[in-house]
């Protein structure tokens, strides 16, 4: 991956002295198998960027804050759609962004990894062999087939080589989807299942939402402002809000499908929610049974940056009931 | 003191005994997750569990409690206080954790005394367990706690191989131990030194040495240095590290209405929140990110130790963990060790 | 072992509601528990925290005098969900309420000095029992003069209209100057802003306390102006607002700093509010 981290960093550097201001990249972590989001303003700052296999936050949702600033930004192929819904929704100035793209060969789920390379290993380099990882530790390679150390969100993915961005860095990736990967096997694993299971099942995962929202602030579909759940309703509810604070499972529920259906045709599918949820709930079955969903009702949106849900046509055959 | 062992085989029966007269709540698996719930049968204690991700600060201080209901009428008013304490054994608990909850008495115990924190606390039995494993981001030892010692816990279990040392550390300890004799053997010679040769096996597997020497007046004199502004930039602004923290103890209190009853509701808050200082003026003394992320680090850091004597961080690396984006407070601290004042 | 719960409210009826001025209603309130009621006990400045049962609670500064044995008052502006929810209550009603809480204005120290008191608005309220407090017949001995200067946007928004305009006045030894920040008409007083007129009535500084409190802004300037006039850091006390939950230094919001704002506030002197982080 020295290549391409190499390559990143030369372009930023002429990026930052052709008047961006504000660098968007990933930066070594402080835990192994870790990388993090790295803001970088002066050229000389660049050494700190790197490219691996553990570049996994969605950097698209940081453009938001900096409204006023020339921004640069590293993206991944997921993350790419996301940049494409929040230009539609006039979020973001286009004009603005300078899209970095990186050819993705995956990443690489960081417990699994860990799990075989012990707790703290001291990961030395990593290099992209097409269908594996290899990477060096304590001068030794381990090799990691792709197939079963992907994160799932890698396995169906068909957009690894960004498309439509303003700089691309390094040689196009070989594709990573796992022809044999299933994106709604365990979907429809649990609709077949009686209804008093699928319902025990969900109560477990969302049961234990703490509701501390990293899955919302982390998520570049839930652009608004002020979130829907932190509104006071108007009043003649008397300042209720539309969500408890409390920690119980109505509200949880509450929570997450609300959140579900906001996002349901703008979610780009970069996973980012389920990542980083601490209590490990399974987001993504949700948005990727939406997806499917949408899919099959109204065709494939892929074209359509705004999605589904967010188009309106007079020309539209149903009538609005 | 009392000192003791028990055969492994034992603590089974140590724990079901325990369960004739107390709650017993203990660490249990729930998929890849270790939580402490209160548990119908000791079989499900998962006894070699990894750290919880929600603390057990949780048995003491639950992220949503109802303090009190009410009913209202034109001419009435009635108040029912609910205070659930009954007589409970938390089992289980890592040193860093039973530290915690002496960071905690010193918010809740300090007068006016919470009810709620101070009727469960007083009904609990503590016993804790000694760390088998240390995960990376564990760094106890920079606060002085030791990962096999049981400060703050009535009993103390450590994990010798075959059998369990067991110290009772307080009067009430002793008695639990001393009712059942027929459960242990004397402790034999030996044990000592192997326990120091695996402390520092264990403190060797955190994977970063952390000291906190001179932090609180470098921390004082770097309140408006631009590193919060520049570590504030990753930040989400999410709740995740003050929910896993063992001494986070911040609540909101709310109110739950059906009709003209309802219930007062204690709800965890974390200071990350928007709109946790949010005025109804629409005024916000920390309206930015930064004054947040600062403020929660000057809290851990400073502000405790400068209120309470105590630190407001005890090592357990929860939040170093959890963090998605790895905001680390083990290299804040170096960092800001490090900075020129 | 049974011990007092804190988070929990006294019942109790608000008895009057005084309308002060268009969204200013002052609340007086009798605690239902007769014990209770003749145990109550405040000091100027300290607060309370006010419950309307379905919609929350919210924290108020006691606007009655510390003297005062047969109610307790609040005066609370409509802003938020609390406040808009009491405001449609009528006498009768019941509510909770549970304090006194925090700190108040030093008293003792004050003791055989002249006192500044400077408002604005409703930031009169909490300034209000420690005037009332010096004035009652049984303390008035033990303090100098009391100069009062209060401005609000207009006449209207002017609190506590017959203590302001005849009890403080008639009172000896007490000076009341009011004026409001544009003319209108049947106004014969000042017309400016406070701080302005802080400059043109020149308080002199010797042996004297202040007390402000008012509009962030109205307190900026007029702190320039008593600097100007020679006035101390450590003369010059102020109260402050936060969000606050619990009361009791538990909730954590409040705090400027290690300073729980409940608990070791609300009232700082200026002196001691520069040594805290500017996060109020």
């Amino acid at each position: 991956m020295k290549e391409i981290t190499e390559s990143l960093r030369r372009e930023a550097a002429r990026l930052l002295n052709e008047g961006v201001e504000l660098f968007i990249g990933y930066a070594a972590g402080t835990r192994p198998a870790c990388a993090r989001p790295f803001f970088v303003t002066k050229p000389e700052e660049v050494t700190g960027l790197v490219f691996d296999p553990f570049c996994v936050p969605n950097l698209v949702k940081y453009i938001l804050r900096h409204a006023d600033k020339k921004v640069a930004v590293v993206v991944k192929g997921c993350d790419r759609a996301a940049v494409d819904r929040l230009v539609a929704e006039r979020h973001l100035d286009r004009a603005r962004i300078t899209l970095v793209g990186v050819p993705c060969g995956g990443m690489l789920a960081r417990e699994r990894v860990l799990a075989e390379l012990g707790p703290n290993p001291r990961i030395e380099a990593v290099e992209d062999r097409g269908p594996s990882f290899v990477l060096r530790v304590r001068g030794e390679e381990r090799t990691f087939e792709k197939r079963k150390f992907l994160m799932e969100k890698c396995l169906g993915c068909t957009r690894n080589n960004p498309a439509g961005v303003d700089v691309m860095v390094g040689k196009e990736a070989p594709p990573v989807a796992d022809p044999e990967y299933d994106p709604l096997k365990e979907i429809r694993a649990i609709e077949a299942l009686p209804a008093a299971e699928r319902a025990a099942f969900w109560e477990k995962v969302f049961g234990r939402c703490l509701r501390c929202y990293a899955c919302r602030e982390v998520c570049p579909a839930c652009s608004c402002t002020e979130c829907t759940f932190e509104q006071a309703v108007p009043g003649w509810q008397q300042g209720a809000t539309w969500i408890s604070k409390a920690k119980s499972l109505p509200d949880n529920y509450h929570y997450h499908l609300i959140r579900a259906f906001h996002v349901a045709g703008r979610c780009a599918g970069c996973a980012e929610c389920e990542r980083v949820c601490p209590v490990g709930i399974p987001l993504m079955l949700l948005n990727r049974k939406l997806a499917a969903d949408i899919a099959s009702l109204f065709g494939e949106t892929e074209e359509d940056p705004c999605g589904a849900l967010c188009v309106y046509s007079l020309a539209d055959p149903d009538e609005f009931e | 003191m009392v000192l003791k062992l028990l055969k492994k085989e034992r603590l089974l029966s140590f724990l079901e005994r325990l369960m004739q007269k107390f709650l017993l709540v203990a660490p249990v698996r729930e998929g890849n997750l270790t939580v402490y719930r209160p548990v119908k049968a000791a079989a499900e204690v998962a006894v070699d569990a990894p750290k919880s991700v929600v603390p057990p600060k949780e048995w003491f201080f639950p992220q949503t409690e109802e303090i009190y209901r009410y009913a209202t009428s034109k001419e009435n008013l009635v108040l029912e206080e609910n205070v659930l304490a009954p007589p409970a054994v938390l089992f289980g608990v890592r040193p860093c954790d039973l530290r915690s909850f002496q960071v905690l008495d010193a918010v809740f115990l300090q007068e006016p005394a919470d009810r709620y924190y101070a009727a469960r606390r007083e009904n609990t039995l503590l016993i804790g367990m000694s760390c088998n494993t240390a995960c990376p981001e564990c760094f106890c030892t920079a606060y002085g706690i030791s990962p096999l010692k049981g400060t703050g816990a009535d009993i103390h279990l450590t994990d010798i191989g075959t059998a369990y040392l067991v110290e009772a550390l307080t009067p009430k300890g002793e008695e639990i131990v001393l009712q059942d004799p027929e459960f242990y053997e004397e402790k034999v010679a030996g044990i000592d030194e192997a326990l120091r040769a695996k402390e520092q096996a264990l403190t060797a597997e955190f994977a970063v040495q952390v000291a906190v020497t001179d932090l609180p007046a470098k921390m004082a004199a770097l309140f408006n240095h631009p590193y919060w502004e520049e570590l504030s930039r990753r930040c989400l602004g999410c709740g995740i590290c003050t929910y896993v923290c063992p001494t986070c103890h911040c609540f909101d209190i709310t109110d739950e209405n059906r009709g003209n009853t309802g219930k007062r509701l204690r709800c965890w808050d974390a200071c990350l929140f928007r709109d946790y200082t949010l005025h109804t003026s629409g005024h916000n003394p920390r309206h930015a990110l930064h004054q947040r992320l600062r403020n929660r680090f000057f809290h851990k850091l400073k502000y405790n130790l400068d209120r309470y004597g105590i630190e407001g961080c005890v090592g357990c690396g929860r939040c170093v963990a959890l963090c998605p984006v790895n905001i680390d407070i083990r290299e804040v601290i170096a960092t800001v060790r490090g900075l020129q004042v | 072992m049974k011990v007092a719960n804190p988070l929990l409210p006294q019942p109790a009826t608000i008895i009057d509601i005084i309308q002060e001025t268009g969204d200013v209603k002052t609340f007086r309130v009798v605690l239902d528990d007769p014990d209770a009621m003749a145990a109550w006990r405040h000091r100027p400045g300290q607060t309370a925290m006010v419950s309307v049962f379905g919609v929350g609670e919210a924290m108020f500064c006691l606007a009655s005098s510390p003297t005062s044995r047969d109610w307790i008052e609040f005066s609370i502006r409509r802003a938020g969900k609390v406040t808009t929810a009491i405001h449609q209550l009528e006498p009768g009603a019941k509510i909770g309420v549970r304090g006194p809480y925090g700190n108040s204005f030093p008293v003792e120290a004050m003791r055989g000095n002249d006192l500044l008191v400077i408002g604005g608005g409703i930031g009169l309220a909490p300034l209000r029992p420690l005037v009332n407090f010096m004035i009652a017949p049984e303390n008035r001995k033990d303090y100098g003069n009391i100069e009062i200067i209060y401005g609000a946007r207009s006449y209207g928004d002017l609190c506590y209209k017959e203590e302001v305009f005849r009890t403080w006045p008639e009172t000896p030894g007490v000076t009341v100057w009011t004026t409001i920040d544009a003319p209108e008409e049947g106004w014969e007083g000042h017309v400016g802003f406070v701080p302005a007129y802080v400059a043109e009535i020149k308080p002199a500084p010797e042996n004297k306390f202040v007390a402000i409190c008012g509009p962030p802004v109205m307190i900026k300037f007029t702190l320039k102006e008593l600097e100007k006039l020679g006035f101390k850091e450590e003369q010059i006390y102020t109260t402050l607002e936060m969000r606050m939950k619990c009361g009791i230094g538990k909730c954590g919001r409040c705090n400027i700093g290690a300073k729980f704002v409940c608990r070791d506030g609300p009232v700082f002197n200026l002196a001691a509010l520069k040594e805290l982080p500017p996060e109020y």
